[in-house]
């Protein structure tokens, strides 16, 4: 890289502290103890269509310096917890869990996808630390390991003594095995452990 | 005593024929409606029961008119970008269904109808091993049933007769909404129940669900006007009980299969006999599509002197936004602030789907708050944390059973992750 290259930038260096420094000083916010300024561009609350396009920098914004790329940042519910899924055939009984299959899948596992519903699940190592918690739902598995009524129809939903779940869990290295619980309001007074399966 | 042997093994031979099932003959996998990455979208998916290699044109043929039909009708007609849909071809030797005291049919997935008109079943565990291999995932399964009529849920996985597509969405109103028939007819329909009973016993099965504190969002015994579950959709003028006919959304007397004790939220639904949800089950299905959906992309760019934050959104419709500086708000529905800054600060957003078809949102699906910490002359933008109705990892990640845990999945609204 020669001085015709280097030269160029330099200057444009120069120029972007040149105006940096004239700028005014930041104003601190009374909340808070840190100095910091804030320029907002309020746009339209945006819709379906205001999103599509890409983010297209602000008019206002100091072209001094070149800027980055803007960086697409996975958060909250997208973040991943691994990026493939561990998917879990799962036979239940008011008493016991039993695994019929495991598959893997080149799916990432999300916090979205960690579920809720009265049953728990925990992932947990060889030392028995849990290393992920998760929820799903049954709805149709009957809560009452006694009641001996033929599987029959509630609010159309069928209340059957087993059935047959689809769990996905992240597949984390050094998992070993599944723990699951249920806890039904006003059925199990403490949360009642089926079982554990073995991943390994 | 040889004789006798051989003739032993001979009838169990016979009878374990009799009960053999041919494996499912898969033809292929298809995603027929795909808005997106599987882990972020609410998944349906289609199998069939009774077809056979022949009659696979006409699988595809009920498929797609089961699909434009639930696409249809509010709400899914404008969350369906929310929704993917795939469809597995599978092959059964014979046509149409079993009968549990008549016709046995070897089937894919030994569908077979009970009591007439009571309910249809199959083998669950074998849908599900299939749809685990075959679609890229899973959050409702819809089992077609050649020449079936009817249908019924069992969580997950609901059982259709083909006969009429309509079923299909009402039993995906069962699945994915968790939603009560909300029509009175039926065997036990007449049965005067005593409203105490309704609420603590048991009667062909029924009230069982309300007695054990399992509740439907759109059926209630309550008529006492600020105990029915819907009660903010109601108007104060409208009379409750209401009148059946009235157009407007009250109580009308009749749901769960029951005429008398048990209401429900208009004088119909698809949850009983109409093509269109009433606003409570509507309501119900937005929350629940959007349970699975996280809707809000995020963009950091390193500017001179400081950071531009911003989102993009596939919600359809309005989202209302805040954003905060430390606790200060400093812009309402702006899709981009920038800040410049000498030190580290935290940036706080709220946003959330403004469809004015929720109300009630106890959970707080359609909130998502995002927390940063961002180091204006550093590198980076730090992401403290969320806080959303999908709380339960975040709240507890490393917990041991707990009531909280386990019944109370969105108690991680109650404090910042990462604080």
């Amino acid at each position: 890289m020669g001085v015709k290259v280097l030269a160029p930038l330099l200057l444009l260096l120069l120029a972007g502290l040149a105006l940096s420094l004239g700028r005014p000083a930041p104003l601190a916010p009374a909340a808070l103890t840190q100095t910091a300024a804030l320029a907002v561009r309020a746009q339209p609350a945006p819709t379906l269509a205001d999103a599509s396009p890409p983010l297209a920098p602000e008019a206002e914004a100091p072209s001094t310096a070149p800027e980055a790329e803007p960086e697409l940042l996975e958060l909250g519910p997208l973040a991943r917890v691994s990026d493939t899924s561990s998917v879990l055939v799962l036979e239940l009984t008011p008493r016991e869990v039993r695994l019929l299959e495991r598959i893997e899948k080149p799916l990432p596992f999300r916090e979205l996808n960690t579920g809720r519903g009265a049953y728990a699940y925990r992932v947990l190592d060889a030392q028995d630390r849990v290393l992920f918690v998760g929820a799903f739902d049954a709805p149709e598995l009957c809560p009452d390991a006694e009641h001996r009524e033929e599987p029959h129809l509630l609010g159309h939903v069928v209340l059957a003594h087993e059935t047959s779940a689809l769990l996905r869990i992240p597949t984390l290295p050094e998992a070993v095995s599944v723990e699951i619980a249920r806890s039904i309001p006003g059925v199990d007074v403490t949360p009642r452990t089926l079982g554990r399966v073995a991943l390994k | 005593m040889l004789r006798s042997l051989t003739l032993i093994l001979c009838l169990l031979g016979a009878a374990a024929l009799a009960q053999a099932r041919t494996a499912p003959q898969v033809f292929g996998a298809r995603t027929l409606v795909d808005h997106g990455d599987p882990s972020n979208r609410y998944d349906i998916v289609f199998v069939g029961d009774g077809y056979r290699a022949q009659d696979q044109a006409e699988f595809v043929a009920d498929v797609d008119q089961a699909v434009r039909h639930l696409r249809g009708r509010a709400p899914f007609d404008t969350y369906w970008p929310y929704i993917n849909v795939h469809r597995i071809d599978v092959g059964s030797v014979d046509r149409g269904y079993s009968q549990e005291r008549g016709v046995t049919k070897d089937t894919a997935f030994g569908v077979s109808y009970g009591r007439p008109g009571r309910y249809v079943g199959g083998d669950r565990s074998s849908i599900n091993q299939l749809v685990a291999r075959h679609a890229p995932d899973a959050d409702a399964i819809v089992c077609l049933v050649a020449d079936g009529y009817g249908g019924a849920s069992y969580g997950t996985i609901c059982f259709v007769g083909n006969l009429d597509p309509t079923t299909t969405t009402h039993e995906l109103g069962h699945s994915i909404g968790r939603l009560s028939d909300e029509y009175d007819s039926g065997s036990a329909a007449n049965v005067q129940v005593p409203s105490a009973l309704l609420g603590v016993g048991e009667l062909v099965g029924r009230p069982l669900a309300l007695a054990l504190g399992w509740r439907f969002d759109n059926v209630t015994t309550h008529t006492t006007r600020s105990e029915i579950p819907w009660s903010y959709w109601i108007r104060p003028s409208t009379p409750v009980p209401t009148p059946d006919g009235s157009p407007e959304v009250g109580l009308f007397e009749g749901a769960l299969h029951l005429r008398h004790g048990i209401y429900r939220p208009e004088h119909d639904c698809v949850m009983r006999r109409s093509e269109t949800f009433c606003v409570v089950c509507r309501e119900r299905l937005v929350l629940e599509l959007s349970d699975k959906v996280a809707p809000y992309a995020f963009r950091s760019q390193r500017i001179p002197g400081g950071w531009r934050l911003g989102f993009t959104s596939e919600v359809p419709g309005r989202v209302r936004a805040r954003w905060f500086l430390g606790e200060r708000e400093v812009a309402t529905d702006a899709q981009w602030v920038r800040f410049t800054a000498a030190e580290t600060f935290r940036v706080r957003l709220e946003v959330a789907d403004a469809t004015p078809w929720v109300r009630s949102d106890r959970e707080r699906v359609l909130l998502h708050l995002y927390d940063w910490r961002v180091n204006a002359q550093g590198a980076r933008v730090q992401h403290l944390g969320t806080r959303t109705g999908l709380g339960l990892a975040l709240a507890n990640p490393r917990g041991n059973w707990t009531r909280a845990t386990i019944l109370e999945p969105h108690t991680g609204l109650t404090a910042a992750v990462g604080q």
